[in-house]
């Protein structure tokens, strides 16, 4: 069967199959159970690939939707953390993702100021961040907003 | 539909659990470094989904293809090496789910979208490391296809260098450091570093004495290998380079120049994984 470079050569360049390619067998050698876990393997690509096509033709493209929460507000040494969650409901990804969060009195006067960066933010998935504040927010309005983004 | 004798069912399902077992130990040594990679995660959910779709669709032939080529087992022929190549896929799945999942990587409150492609990512070097596995951590191959491994066709040849840059490339694609090193990198570096990239391939594969080694005969002179493999590999290495950095999204908005520099710089893992593919395959 040892076959030289060259006739290897002009045999791949004319597309051909070598022609030992069919064996005496023609019998699987795949056991059930191979083909149980290929049929596996399988799905999950098809499942995959299926999934990855309708999102892409699904959703328009847009920048990131961002929508801003205060979890809960909890002391943290000193003074007090507002556990926010930032939720993106577009199809695009935010990297490096500047939150900030300011206290706002009765008079509307501005309190106090804090920011957060979130290093991706993926679409259609939510991140949670945290802003510390000197005073008791629960003693103010917080004002929850999104500075700016980096496309990833 | 599936046949096989009852009677010896049980020994070969334990035969296909230790194959089992040993696709997973594949998928986790050659797709450990990646399943650590920051760079790997954020691709799952930043890399467009019809980009990633398209790389697992091309991944079930690339994987067929090993089985085949490769020669990685006695295989009765193309069904045979589809069915592997979905074993493979299933083995990568299970890993990368298991080990993200360990890792924090993968949450419950994240979005369906950013765990599926997560984890699709990760399948491709992971399924490529299962199949590897099955050759390299393996059994004795049978004659029929240890003859194909020894004697490949140059298509199949050109094939496991592909597969070989690929895997290689893969490992380095998606980090910034590949657009950094580009960048910092003077149109001389970049000629000398292509100059080096085909100067390895050829003193790898053709004039190192090594298992896979490929027979050069005394009248094959060197231009004529370095032209038929060398030039033609590199030809292929590049075109995988440049495949995966438009992937991955690295030619978005980037100069041409830039594009080529990055494809040169990623050249040089691929050009080691291809050579390397011929010594290993």
């Amino acid at each position: 069967m040892a076959r030289s470079t060259a006739r290897a050569e002009a045999r791949g360049a004319a597309g051909r199959k070598p022609r030992e390619d069919a064996p005496a067998s023609h019998a699987s050698a795949a056991s059930p159970w191979e083909w149980l876990v290929g049929l596996v393997g399988l799905a999950l690509i098809l499942a995959a690939v299926g999934y990855l096509v309708y999102a892409a033709f699904s959703t328009p493209e847009s920048p990131p939707q961002l929508r801003l929460s205060v979890e809960s507000v909890e002391p943290s040494g000193d003074g007090f953390v507002a556990v926010v969650t930032v939720d993106n409901t577009g199809p695009t990804t935010a990297a490096a993702l500047e939150i900030e969060g300011t206290l706002i009195d009765g008079d509307g006067g501005v309190v106090e100021t804090s920011t957060a960066t979130i290093d991706y933010l993926p679409r259609f998935s939510q991140r949670g961040a945290g802003l510390f504040f000197t005073r008791d927010p629960g003693r103010y309005r917080i004002a929850l907003r999104p500075l700016g983004y980096a496309d990833p | 539909m599936a046949r096989s004798e009852t009677s010896s069912s049980s020994g070969m399902d334990q035969a296909f659990l230790k194959g089992l077992a040993r696709a997973f130990a594949g998928a986790l040594i050659f797709a450990l470094p990646m399943l650590m990679t920051m760079e790997m995660w954020a691709l799952g959910f930043t890399m467009a989904p019809l980009k990633l779709a398209l790389l697992l669709v091309l991944l079930v032939p690339l994987l067929a293809g090993m089985s085949r080529f490769g020669g990685f087992k006695a295989s009765a022929g193309w069904p045979d090496d589809v069915i592997d190549a979905f074993v493979a896929v299933a083995i990568a799945v299970l890993a990368a789910s298991v080990i993200l999942t360990l890792f924090g990587v993968l949450g419950r409150d994240m979005s369906l979208d950013e765990v599926i492609g997560k984890i699709a990512i990760q399948t491709v070097p992971g399924s490529i490391g299962a199949m590897l596995a099955r050759s390299q951590l393996g059994v004795h191959d049978g004659d029929e296809a240890e003859d194909r491994r020894r004697h490949p066709t140059y298509a199949g040849e050109l094939f496991l260098m592909a597969v070989g840059a690929l895997f290689l490339s893969l490992n380095v694609a998606p980090t910034e450091e590949i657009v950094l090193i580009a960048h910092q990198m003077g149109p001389w570096q970049e000629v000398g570093l292509a100059l080096l990239s085909l100067a390895l391939m050829h003193g790898f594969v053709y004039a190192i004495d090594f298992r896979g080694q490929h027979q050069v005969e005394e009248l094959v002179t060197f231009w004529s290998v370095f032209l038929r493999f060398t030039a033609a590999g590199y030809a292929i290495v590049l075109v995988v380079s440049i495949y995966l950095l438009w992937s991955f999204g690295r030619t978005a908005g980037i100069s041409v120049d830039s594009v080529l520099s990055a494809t040169i710089v990623l050249g040089f893992p691929g050009a080691i994984g291809a050579a390397a593919a011929r010594l290993v395959l």
